[in-house]
């Protein structure tokens, strides 16, 4: 019957196209990065500064601050003399012990002393001074406190030029260690 | 049109007889009912067929399920979002958070990873940067003195480690899970107590400044914005049959 074979010849490719158009659409589908089965993430967050700490100790010329971290200063060569420097604290934390390094090419020192204050114009140190050895870790009175200053007098018998720095150790921590609970 | 004694229409202006057009027009006539047939045959929804239906009388409930993480700071302690200042080497610095599942699916896998806004040796250092630790407690964990006060069987009053000391340079790259941590996951409700540690080490920051000047290579002065991040899947996709 001409009519029935007319009916299949229409519906086959109909039903051809819809399976081609389905599969498609799964397969766009699958592709979609969104439309997979992927598991559920979940996160949280939190966010906080840090900043670590510095610590440095300057000898310096300057009566006054600032104090500025630099190269070591210079010591003149002196006979039976003193020369005076302020030592400054320029770090966040108290150094554990410093190191006052003096370098001198051919000269005898013959001490040093640190004033809590500005030696007065007699060479004298209101409220006492104390003894620097030099070359060797010292630390209680003779390590500046943070933000502030201590004043040291060289006195030497003879000095030619030298230099004179001093190298800070990094901060104490209690020991045992015991964390700060924040 | 006029039509002749024979019956046959005739043209009205030519006068022409029109039996052959009167014949066309009813093969055109033909021919289209037959193409509506077909059409009408061939499209889906003119069989002449019975339909029957059948449906649920209460629409189906059908709910996803969630899976949300907080992290908060632990009563009493100051969180990640306060500044740790003045890290210096040798210090410990510890931090209580929780994390909480506030989502109805349990999360497995959990992870953390650690991202610094502006990366210096404090995060990029392996060796002279941030070393981090985290221990858990089953209970909040007692802020003041920074112990773990449980009945649990096997919990110290330190803590389980879950994180054992992890260069912050490593967690910055990559997110870390190592079992006690990723493994307990999180049920939903559920809340995990940590201790997270940060730390400098001494032994490779033993920095010596000259007149003030920090030597190349100190961590001394350094800034950091950390970013913690704890993360989490949802538990294994299951098939349930009911």
């Amino acid at each position: 019957m001409p009519g029935h074979r007319s009916l299949l010849g229409l519906r086959r490719p109909t039903g051809l196209l819809a399976g081609l158009l389905a599969g498609l659409l799964a397969g766009l589908l699958w592709c979609a990065p969104g439309a997979r089965a992927a598991p559920l993430p979940a996160g949280a967050t939190a966010t906080g500064a840090l900043t670590s700490a510095s610590w440095g100790v300057v000898v310096t010329t300057a009566t006054a601050p600032p104090h500025v971290p630099g190269p070591p200063v210079v010591v003149n060569g002196t006979l039976l003399g003193a020369q005076h420097f302020t030592v400054a604290a320029t770090g966040t934390r108290r150094p554990a012990s410093v190191v006052y390094r003096l370098t001198s090419g051919n000269g005898l020192v013959v001490s040093g002393a640190l004033c809590a204050v500005p030696w007065t114009g007699m060479g004298t140190c209101p409220g006492g001074s104390t003894a620097v050895p030099f070359g060797s870790p010292v630390g209680g009175a003779l390590v500046p406190p943070v933000g502030g200053a201590r004043y040291l007098r060289v006195s030497a018998l003879v000095a030619g030029a030298g230099t004179l720095a001093v190298e800070a150790a990094p901060p104490a921590t209690p020991s045992p260690v015991v964390p700060r609970q924040e | 049109m006029s039509v002749t004694e024979h019956g046959t229409p005739e043209h009205p202006t030519t006068g022409h007889r029109c039996r052959g057009t009167r014949r066309g027009a009813r093969q055109v006539a033909g021919i289209a009912a037959t193409v509506a047939a077909g059409v009408a045959l061939t499209s889906g929804g003119v069989y002449a067929a019975l339909t029957a239906q059948a449906f649920n009388g209460t629409a189906q409930q059908v709910r996803t399920g969630t899976l949300l993480l907080t992290l908060s700071p632990t009563a009493g302690s100051a969180g990640f979002t306060s500044v740790v200042g003045d890290l210096a080497p040798g210090d410990v610095v510890n931090r209580y958070v929780q994390l909480q599942n506030t989502g109805t699916l349990p999360g497995q896998g959990l992870t953390l990873r650690l991202a610094d806004s502006s990366p210096t040796l404090l995060t990029t250092s392996a060796t002279k940067g941030l070393q981090v630790t985290v221990n858990e407690c089953p209970v909040a964990w007692t802020v003041a003195t920074g112990t773990c006060t449980t009945s649990a069987p096997g919990v110290p009053g330190t803590g389980v480690p879950v994180l054992a000391q992890t260069p912050a340079a490593t967690l910055a790259s990559t997110s870390v899970a190592p079992p006690s941590l990723s493994g307990p996951g999180l049920a939903p409700g559920a809340t995990r107590y940590f201790q997270v540690s940060l730390t400098l080490p001494s032994a490779t920051n033993d920095d010596v400044s000259v007149n003030g000047v920090a030597p190349t290579g100190s961590v001394q002065g350094l800034s950091a914005g950390l970013t913690w991040t704890f993360a989490t899947t949802q538990r294994a996709a299951t098939t349930t049959n009911s």
